[in-house]
């Protein structure tokens, strides 16, 4: 069972949709502690479920809709979300419905955090928008940082 | 009861894709009842064409996220028909199971997630969490066996990767097949628990039956999933060759997808056609399930569809079993990683037809002499069902608007076309569109 699972969520043929999907692959060529773990989920919705219970930690990262600027993102604990209509995944509705259903079968890993992360333009293209993929380099970083200090040491 | 009826269900849920039921009567009279197929086209058989032999099963894979193992194998199938392409005894077995894995993916998927929500009364799947939590868990262990044996064999879950023209570029080992024989063979509980819920519950299907013609593959070898002669409850069988005069696809208005006829108005594929064909083939394990549902050949009650697809997935898991016991006593011949085997090309047409978890499947190329796809035509299992989805609708309301309130004939109709676990934006793929000139 890997320690720390990175799972990324979104459509690479919508844009910034693909953001989650961009910074697992990025994150990939970093030099990371053997004890995590990446998983590009795409649009696989539900079957997250079935790789939620691999990991005893996990940071998921999506598109989300939210006040700020494209690019801005923010980390926060599902548990803290209030309704899951508020904070809506921009291609798929299933996030918060295999959390819970993690939960209710035993499965959930002990702590679960989000990075959600503003899009530009969510239109059919493969690309990022040219604000994301200029702010880029900076959401690897914090996602970078957020990996380190999550593996803490046993 | 319901002498005025307003069913109108724009896109319906818990099926693959977007149909809406429209039903309306006044005083009794019917004005409307139809099966809607609304999905875009998607033009599968135009995008193939151009591209070479070794791509074709990775683009046609596409056309579905539930049954793209089934789509690879028949598009291989027609890949090496056309090219006079052989493949070894072991890679058959190969893809016999990972066709079995699919199989079961996709069925444990509909009758769990999908139907068993209707029987429940809880409109899904997530208040089985907490209602019944021991019976989803065993759900959702068996679809995760499914799902990592077709990760073992293909690759990935989805999509497979290692199934090319001529057999595969990677394969299990031995140790990884007797583990997973060691998981089948720890499945039986949960198997047996599924029939229970199911059993317990199957009373809520609504008592219904239209006589109709069933399709499927057959074959004197096995319950045929990967390869046979195409076989018709009313009129015998077929060479695949053939499957032209079989399905003879039109063009609805009410539908962007084809739908299908033979012998009758309409007929059917899926579980329940394989099995109404095939019956006696069917592991004794999986026959011991069909008894408990007094399901036997030649069954008319589309409902029976869910019961026929648990069915399968027990003798799934039974052959699987007796196809890694053969695969292991003849001893598996070891092969490189990314092996490619060579394959000379020559112009031609292959047919390939394939058992897939809602029906027959075919997909028929024309290569020419550099191995480029020229043309290509592919017939899915829900195009096949539609028409017979729309006759059982015909059937099924003029009875229920004198008999029942209008909910319960909106949940019938629900049920009744997700009993058929349509696959709509599969069905949905190409449509011949003929500019006249001036």
């Amino acid at each position: 069972m890997a320690e720390l699972g990175v799972i990324g969520l979104g459509s690479t043929i919508r844009g910034d949709d693909g953001i989650g999907v961009a910074l697992v692959h990025e994150l990939d060529a970093r030099k990371l502690p053997e004890s995590v773990e990446l998983y590009d989920a795409g649009t696989s919705g539900m079957n997250i479920l079935h790789h939620l219970k691999d990991f005893d930690r996990v940071i998921i990262i999506d598109a989300i809709r939210q006040e700020g600027d494209p690019g801005d993102w923010v980390f926060f604990h599902p548990e803290d979300v209030s309704s899951s209509m508020e904070i809506r995944s921009t291609h798929d509705a299933n996030l918060f419905e295999a959390l819970k259903l993690s939960e209710t079968l035993g499965e959930r890993p002990e702590e679960v955090v989000i990075m959600g992360v503003i899009p530009a333009d969510l239109s059919l293209s493969e690309d990022l928008s040219p604000e994301l993929e200029e702010r880029l380099p900076e959401l690897v970083g914090a996602l970078e940082e957020k990996v380190q200090e999550m593996v803490r040491p046993a | 009861m319901s002498n005025n009826v307003n069913i109108d269900v724009e896109y319906l849920t818990r099926v693959e894709g977007h149909g809406n039921i429209k039903v309306n009567a006044t005083n009794g009279k019917i004005e409307q009842c139809e099966w809607q197929v609304i999905e875009t086209p998607r033009f599968f058989e135009s995008m193939v064409v151009d591209h070479s032999y070794k791509e074709l099963q990775h683009i046609t894979s596409r056309i579905c996220g539930i049954c793209s193992i089934g789509h690879t194998l028949a598009s291989l199938r027609a890949t090496e028909d056309a090219l006079d392409v052989d493949i070894s005894r072991q890679d058959e077995l190969l893809r016999k199971l990972i066709l079995h894995a699919e199989n079961m993916q996709s069925h444990v998927l509909h009758v769990g997630y999908l139907a068993l929500p209707d029987l429940m009364g809880t409109g899904s799947v997530l208040p089985l969490a907490s209602s019944h939590p021991e019976e989803l868990k065993t759900v959702i262990r068996l679809h995760r066996l499914s799902n990592e044996m077709s990760e073992l064999i293909g690759g990935r879950t989805t999509h497979p990767q290692r199934l090319i023209p001529g057999g595969f570029s990677k394969i299990p080992t031995e140790e990884e097949l007797i583990d997973l024989r060691e998981r089948l063979k720890n499945s039986t509980n949960d198997l047996t628990a599924c029939a229970d819920v199911l059993e317990a519950t199957a009373d809520g299907f609504p008592d219904f039956e239209r006589e109709t013609e069933f399709i499927s593959l057959t074959s004197d070898e096995d319950y045929a999933f990967y390869d046979g002669i195409i076989a018709s409850t009313d009129t015998g069988t077929y060479p695949v060759e053939d499957y032209l005069d079989v399905t003879n696809e039109f063009v609805v208005e009410q539908s962007t997808a084809k739908f299908a006829r033979n012998n009758r108005a309409s007929y059917m594929v899926g579980a329940l056609a394989r099995l109404n064909n095939n019956y006696d083939q069917l592991a004794p394990m999986a026959k011991g399930v069909a008894e408990r549902f007094g399901l036997k050949p030649v069954n008319h009650n589309p409902f029976m569809n869910n019961v026929a697809q648990l069915v399968e997935v027990v003798h799934n898991v039974r052959d699987s079993i007796k196809i890694i016991n053969t695969l292991l006593d003849e001893g598996l011949e070891a092969q490189d990683d990314y092996y490619e085997p060579e394959i000379e090309v020559k112009p031609g047409r292959g047919i390939g037809a394939v058992e897939v978890p809602r029906g027959i499947l075919f997909h028929d190329y024309t290569y020419d002499e550099n191995g480029i796809c020229t043309a290509a035509n592919c017939v899915i299992p829900t195009n096949q069902n539609h028409a017979n989805i729309q006759k059982d609708m015909e059937k099924m309301v003029p009875n229920a608007i004198n008999t029942k309130p209008e909910d319960e004939i909106k949940l019938d109709l629900e049920m009744l076309v997700r009993a058929y676990d349509p696959c709509i934006s599969c069905s949905a793929h190409h449509l011949d569109v003929e500019f006249v000139d001036d």
